[in-house]
């Protein structure tokens, strides 16, 4: 067990100031030219998108996962602007870099890590959410087309996106997950209807999508036909993004506990409560509990078999979101009946949309009651449902 | 960085685990806890047995002895001990043992050192504080106590002990009282006695992280073998579902104690609170598991037989023991954020 980074890494580290020394003004941080052209320095100096060839817009670097953790520190530490986020960035890119042809890819990974085209992700419907292998929506070849009928829900990004990650159902005769395929679809057709869903918050980040004879040209399929669920299974992989988690929650934390502060001086349950302190200190239980099972994994190298503590992460995840807005809620006071979107200086009432994003923590990316499942039937080899429903 | 242990870690932890699952099974664990109360009231096999895997002296150094290890290799015997429910007060042997490696006078330390470490001799540790009784005070050879900032020793002649009715009747407890005159300890300052009080809230965290594995391990073999409704109710997705809420309540602690003791060797300033975080987060922990694993096994898990209340003692002495979760958490705010303004009732 070694905690340091060694040589090699603390000399990266001076590097990786350096650059940021040189090109990056705090300052500027509203000016999007500056940015834009600071993220391009940034690429050119090995140090955002790194694994991404250089064809396509990347560093072209090895996969270190020292090296992007030290990126990530510095940048951090600066304030400097890092990857753009985003369902292009995070699904489309690798997705394609890994599946797609050599024609997909010239087409679509630069403009996508540019910026300049958002996607979204066709996975969900309504008759499949947990059970996605079960999805209706069908594609069928019709000359040199695609032609897609069904409906799409919770498509995150959907208002907005120039194009769709689609799963479809192209082996009628095939068993589940076997009759799917991986498409991309043109967003912008008469076909292709977006109705943006009122959340809890009362904005709309989700859609449903209406696909109604929409179509898209047969070269853009994604990997084989059948294979879709397959594709569909891609991950960030190389340099693994374990360890941001607890970064961001250790970022909760401290936001929390100037909350606690600021509440108490207005006269309100704060830090010098005893049940606030003792909540705060489980809290921070496990949100180091969650750093140091980041640090281990990141240690290891589990292969394409995800050990148990890969499989916790969610369920971790999603605690560490609850406590927080089970604590905030506590400290709130009046802040905590206000509603964040309606108060035209919205103070300490912005913990509400925390509140409410957690619930969306714990449904999104697979339920916990699904994340259960996968636990007990992966992690601990319990007999698998009846169902199947797990993968 | 490399936050894993070393393949000669995990060795050792596989060789006090194994080693106990197969000298002490579940029947010989209740034999131990029939006879509690009695006499010494601990199996002393037991610990000459762990005492030839060499675990009394991980921390001595080899001069003495000793492996000349650190704290985390000894915690990783600790979660080994845990796991298997090792009989006797390994724990209190250990922190005593750590406190004449780094605190004792050279006399004290040829005096004692070479065995504690081959296990002939005991250690064992008065720590004057809440819910914190002496673990084997009247098999103790020598004792190092605490008295307020500093730490003194003395010999089995110097005190007379008396056994306490301890729940967990594989470590038994007693009250310790002082008849002869302790030696100073020469190094047994402020500093050695925050690093024994955090070195011991990171072994009791190992240990109960070891203990809930191994109920979260015994429940999971059981609900594959146990049928009903004919099939095994592991097949069941309620149950299921408690089952995998277990794993996510015990699985992701191990780093918890690991960096604790990480941070003791390598004297980071965060060490003490890692600690204290580890204990208090682990000690419910392991509470938790043992009453859902009990809860999962039905009937027979509310069982003398069923070898899982031994677990659930051992939790409920390793909750108290230097310090229970709700003070410890106190304890690490004052130190995170100051005293609360106000002062505490």
């Amino acid at each position: 067990m070694d905690l340091s980074y060694g040589a090699q890494y603390e000399e990266f580290r001076g590097e990786v100031r350096a650059f940021l020394d040189a090109n990056w003004s705090v300052d500027r941080t509203g000016d999007r030219d500056y940015v834009a052209a600071f993220r391009t320095k940034a690429v050119e100096a090995g140090l955002l998108y790194r694994t991404v060839p250089v064809e396509f817009g990347g560093a072209g670097q090895e996969p270190d996962a020292m090296r992007a953790q030290v990126v990530r520190e510095e940048f951090g530490r600066a304030k400097a602007p890092r990857e753009l986020g985003g369902i292009g960035i995070a699904l489309a890119v690798p997705t394609l870099l890994r599946w797609g042809t050599s024609e997909q890819k010239q087409r679509f990974v630069p403009p996508t890590m540019a910026g300049r085209l958002r996607w979204c992700q066709g996975y969900s419907e309504p008759e499949a959410g947990s059970d996605l292998e079960s999805l209706r929506t069908t594609a069928v070849v019709d000359g040199e087309d695609w032609v897609i009928n069904g409906q799409k829900v919770w498509t995150s990004e959907a208002v907005g996106s120039h194009w769709m990650l689609l799963l479809a159902r192209t082996e009628p005769a095939a068993p589940r997950r076997a009759g799917l395929s991986y498409l991309l679809l043109d967003m912008n057709q008469p076909g292709v209807e977006v109705r943006p869903l009122r959340q809890i918050t009362g904005s709309s980040e989700f859609s449903e999508v209406f696909l109604t004879g929409a179509r898209t040209p047969v070269n853009l399929l994604v990997g084989e036909r059948g294979q879709g669920w397959t594709v569909s299974r891609t991950t960030l992989a190389a340099e693994r993004t374990t360890l941001a988690a607890p970064e961001t929650s250790a970022q909760l934390f401290a936001s929390l506990v100037k909350l606690a502060r600021r509440c108490e001086a207005q006269g309100g349950r704060g830090l010098s409560d005893a049940g606030v302190r003792s909540e705060l200190m489980k809290l921070h239980g496990w949100i180091e509990a969650q750093r140091c099972s980041a640090m281990i994994q990141a240690s290891r190298d589990t292969g394409d078999t995800p050990d148990i503590l890969q499989l916790l992460n969610k369920l971790v995840h999603t605690e560490v979101a609850t406590r927080v807005s089970r604590i905030a809620l506590e400290i709130l006071g009046p802040a905590g009946f206000l509603d964040p979107r309606l108060s035209p200086r919205p103070g300490d009432e912005r913990w509400l949309n925390q509140f409410f994003g957690s619930l969306g923590v714990a449904i999104a990316g697979g339920t916990s009651n699904i994340q259960r499942n996968i636990i007990a039937e992966r992690g601990l080899d319990l007999p698998r449902d009846e169902a199947g429903a797990t993968v | 960085m490399n936050f894993d242990l070393s393949p000669e870690q995990y060795l050792l932890e596989e060789t006090v685990r194994t080693y106990l699952l197969k000298e002490y099974p579940a029947a010989r664990n209740l034999a131990i806890a029939e006879a509690a109360g009695t006499d010494t009231g601990w199996d002393t096999d037991a610990w000459r047995g762990l005492a030839g895997l060499g675990v009394g002296g991980i921390l001595v150094p080899e001069q003495y002895g000793g492996l000349g290890l650190g704290l985390l290799d000894v915690a990783v015997a600790a979660q080994g001990a845990g796991y298997g429910a090792a009989a006797g007060p390994w724990i209190a042997h250990w922190l005593a043992t750590a406190a004449i490696v780094r605190g004792g006078s050279e006399a004290q330390r040829a005096r004692w050192l070479p065995g504690l470490a081959d296990g002939s001799l005991r250690a064992s540790l008065v720590w004057d504080e809440r819910g914190t009784p002496v673990l084997g005070g009247r098999s103790a050879d020598v004792l190092i106590l605490r008295r307020g900032d500093s730490l003194a020793l003395v010999t089995a002649e110097g005190v007379t002990a008396e056994a306490l009715p301890g729940i967990d009747y594989t470590r038994p407890i007693d009250s310790v009282t002082l008849t002869g005159t302790p030696e100073p300890l020469p190094g047994g300052d402020t500093m050695l006695v925050g690093w024994v009080r955090a070195a011991g809230h990171t072994l009791v965290a190992a240990d109960s992280f070891g203990g809930s594995q191994r109920v979260l391990d015994a429940t999971v073999a059981y609900v594959k073998v146990r049928h009903q409704f004919g099939r095994p109710i592991g097949a069941f997705q309620a149950v299921k579902h408690q089952v995998a809420d277990l794993a996510f309540v015990v699985e992701p602690c191990r780093g918890l104690y690991w960096y604790a003791a990480y941070a003791l060797d390598e004297a980071l300033p965060d060490a003490p609170r890692a600690a204290a975080r580890a204990k208090a987060h682990i000690g419910d922990a392991y509470v938790h598991a043992v009453r859902s694993a009990i809860e999962l096994h039905g009937g027979i898990g509310y069982t003398w037989e069923c070898d899982l209340h031994v677990y659930l003692k051992r939790a409920l002495l390793n909750r108290e023991y230097l310090g229970d979760p709700e003070t410890l958490r106190q304890e690490i705010a004052d130190a995170e954020f100051g005293a609360p303004s106000g002062g505490r009732p």
